[in-house]
């Protein structure tokens, strides 16, 4: 019998486990584990590779599985998840959880590492204003949050935005900012007073991405693989930690098993799961559960365990809008082939017109192909090449993020068949917001119009949380207590998403970390008790 | 396999005479305007077998009878794109796209890797004035295939 078993090696499954080896005790961390295909096969710059090298297999892959989305009348993955090598992170999710959903593209990951083997490695402290409605403070998490500045590696500088997402001592220097983005800091810098009047702050975004070497892994060399390359050493993945402690022997780890549900028997938890590829159901037992499998995993899980396929579950996600600004200075320049392809700024808006503070990321677009814009550009197609080769390096995307909570939650529900269903509520998405962002960036020098203003489709957000929130007193089955214990289920504990019950417009990564730590040390101390 | 059969029978049941050769040739050419390479072709063959496909027989149909009533495939692409019409037209311009962009031979195509800005300036205010051109012609084009 294990003392622990933890569903799920994303974030929270573990910084969990992080947390039971730091306190001594070894848990056995169980889950689906697909593999990426390969890892650190390029070892020069994307643009030096394409210029030398048919870039084929890299871009579209053998089978084309990088273009399969053409072939669909609407697209349902984001750029980087389609990218032939990175394609593995979502692999078999309607084969291992079939899901059905109604204007919300549910995106899962069974692979080591889950969704954070591709994600954009944000990570920020959710602090007292973010927390609002949980049942929680800043104080309970922020024991947490230096330990994993730690353990990941994070970048970033305490700026403007210190405020927004605390000072934290321990960050490696921020990474060097892309032309675009050394354009928008020094306007910043020059017109600060008059846009933080309006309630408008930039800084430089806190990211799992090293700046300086760490623990054998290489800083970041600006190679613009982030859309292609799976395993990067320089981006922070929870596999990492994760295989560090199985080195260490402080974790035991079980893969290829796709966990159904649980049952009791005595005082012991029996879970089931079922091997993958053969179709053999195990049982494992164990004292107490920990459900770390994604808020949809979760709750899949709780669902098929109650054989409930009435109950509706909310379902967040933060509604997204991608501004895309053009610097006329910049069109016709040289595209800047060694700048860091993720986000290189961050946005807040606190102001007082609107009831929440929303933030954004500003995004360098080297990373993507070519290609992936050749459909958003409006000209003729021969016109359209000339707009890719003249106007990208003079873009820069802002993805703003708006806060979520049960007003705007999709409803996850199990059917009879064993399928999810998910069926999503319209955002209403204030028009004001998007006035107001696009004359703030006139002020900073770049330019964009309404009609270019994208909606990101509901799910692609994928900071999936609220299906299982906690409560300070929870009465009602599919809520948890304050330390993530399932009401109606003891020993049963939830440290994923699911557990939050609202979404503030910041990364939840890093919260998320912090609570399944402290849902960890709860448990130890329960133990010991 | 039985994805791979059915978009080869219903390419041959098409029966309008329009080879994939064909429909890569034209458009490559309306795209890059100049001929296309043959790896890109033999890749958007395989592509067009390959890539699991949404569409009906219906609008495979329709677009083979496209590619052999309209001669300016890159003016009725772009009227399709702005009325979110044929999405099929626009999805074999995409995946053209893609598969040219994968060669060495192409960077210089997609990547301005010489930062001459005048040059650029003038590039796309002649492609703004040609794309207003393409777009009238398109649209007389658009209404021409719907009547089809």
């Amino acid at each position: 019998m294990y003392d622990v078993l933890i569903v799920g090696s994303g974030v929270s499954g573990v910084a969990a486990a992080l947390r039971f080896a730091d306190r001594g005790l070894i848990p056995c961390l169980v889950d689906v584990g697909l593999e990426p295909p390969c890892e650190d096969i390029i070892q020069e710059n994307l643009y030096s590779y394409r210029k030398n090298h048919d870039s084929f297999a890299l871009m579209i892959g053998e089978n084309f599985e990088g273009l399969v989305d053409l072939g669909q009348k609407s697209p349902s993955v984001p750029a980087k998840l389609a990218s032939p090598w990175i394609r593995y992170v979502t692999s078999h999710a309607q084969e291992y959880s079939p899901t059905q959903s109604s204007g919300f593209d549910v995106i899962q990951s069974f692979c080591q590492g889950g969704l954070a083997s591709a994600w954009g490695a944000g990570l920020y402290r959710y602090l007292d204003r973010d927390l609002e409605n949980f049942p929680i403070e800043t104080q309970d998490l922020a024991p947490y949050y230096d330990r994993l500045t730690k353990e990941i590696g994070i970048s970033g500088a305490n700026d403007d935005l210190t405020s927004y997402f605390g000072r934290d001592e321990f960050l490696q220097k921020p990474l060097k900012p892309s032309l675009n983005a050394s354009r928008i800091i020094r306007r910043y810098a020059k017109k600060r007073e008059k846009l933080n009047a309006k309630g408008v702050y930039i800084g430089r975004p806190r990211l799992g991405v090293l700046s300086d070497g760490k623990d054998g892994r290489k800083p970041c060399g600006y190679s613009n693989l982030e859309f292609w390359q799976p395993g990067l050493s320089h981006i922070y993945s929870p596999v990492l930690t994760m295989k560090r402690l199985i080195k260490e022997q402080k974790l035991i780890y079980r893969e290829g098993l796709l966990v159904k549900s649980w049952s009791r028997k005595d005082s012991a938890l029996i879970v089931r799961a079922q091997t993958v590829g053969k179709g053999e159901m195990v049982d494992m037992a164990c004292k107490k559960l920990v459900l770390a499998a994604g808020a949809v995993g979760s709750a899949r899980l709780v669902l098929q365990t109650k054989k409930d396929t009435r109950t509706e579950l909310d379902l967040l996600d933060n509604p997204a809008l991608q501004f895309p600004f053009v610097f006329p200075s910049r069109i016709g320049a040289r595209l800047e082939t060694d700048a860091f392809g993720l986000t290189q700024l961050n946005l807040v808006y606190d102001s007082q017109k609107f009831e929440k503070i929303l933030q954004g990321s500003l995004l360098e677009v080297t990373s993507p192909s070519r290609s992936e814009f050749f459909h958003h550009f409006p000209w003729a197609a021969h016109d359209n090449l000339r707009l890719i080769r003249h106007m990208l390096p003079a873009l820069i995307v802002l993805q703003l993020f708006l806060p979520a909570d049960a007003s705007n939650a999709a409803k996850l529900s199990l059917k009879e068949d064993g399928s999810l269903h998910v069926q999503a509520v319209k955002d209403r998405i204030d028009p004001e917001i998007i006035k107001d962002i696009l004359k703030m960036f006139r002020r900073l020098g770049a330019f964009s119009s309404v009609s270019r203003v994208v909606h990101v489709p509901k799910g692609q957000s994928i900071h999936y949380a609220g299906t299982l929130p906690m409560r300070a007193d929870p009465r009602e089955s599919f809520t948890c207590d304050r330390n993530g214990e399932l009401y109606g289920e003891p020993n049963v504990f939830v440290v994923d998403g699911s557990v939050f019950p609202a979404l503030s417009a910041k990364n939840y990564s890093l919260a998320l970390m912090a609570n399944a730590m402290r849902t960890a040390d709860f448990i130890v101390e329960k133990m010991r008790d | 396999l039985d994805k791979i059969v059915a978009s080869r029978n219903m390419k041959e049941r098409t029966g309008t005479g329009i080879t994939a050769q064909d429909e890569a040739d034209r458009i490559y050419r309306a795209i890059f305007r100049k001929s296309i390479s043959p790896k890109v072709r033999d890749r958007y063959h395989r592509a067009v077998d390959l890539v699991p496909s949404d569409f009906s027989l219906e609008e495979n149909r329709a677009f083979a009878e496209v590619l052999r009533t309209v001669s300016d495939l890159e003016a009725l692409e772009l009227a399709a794109r702005r009325q979110n019409k044929m999405p099929l037209l626009i999805a074999r311009f995409r995946l053209m796209v893609h598969l040219a962009e994968s060669l060495p031979a192409n960077q210089h195509v997609f990547i301005n890797s010489s930062g001459r800005r005048m040059s650029g300036y003038i590039s796309l205010a002649f492609g703004s004035a040609r794309t207003l051109c393409k777009h009238l012609k398109g649209r007389f084009l658009l209404r021409r295939v719907g009547d089809v």
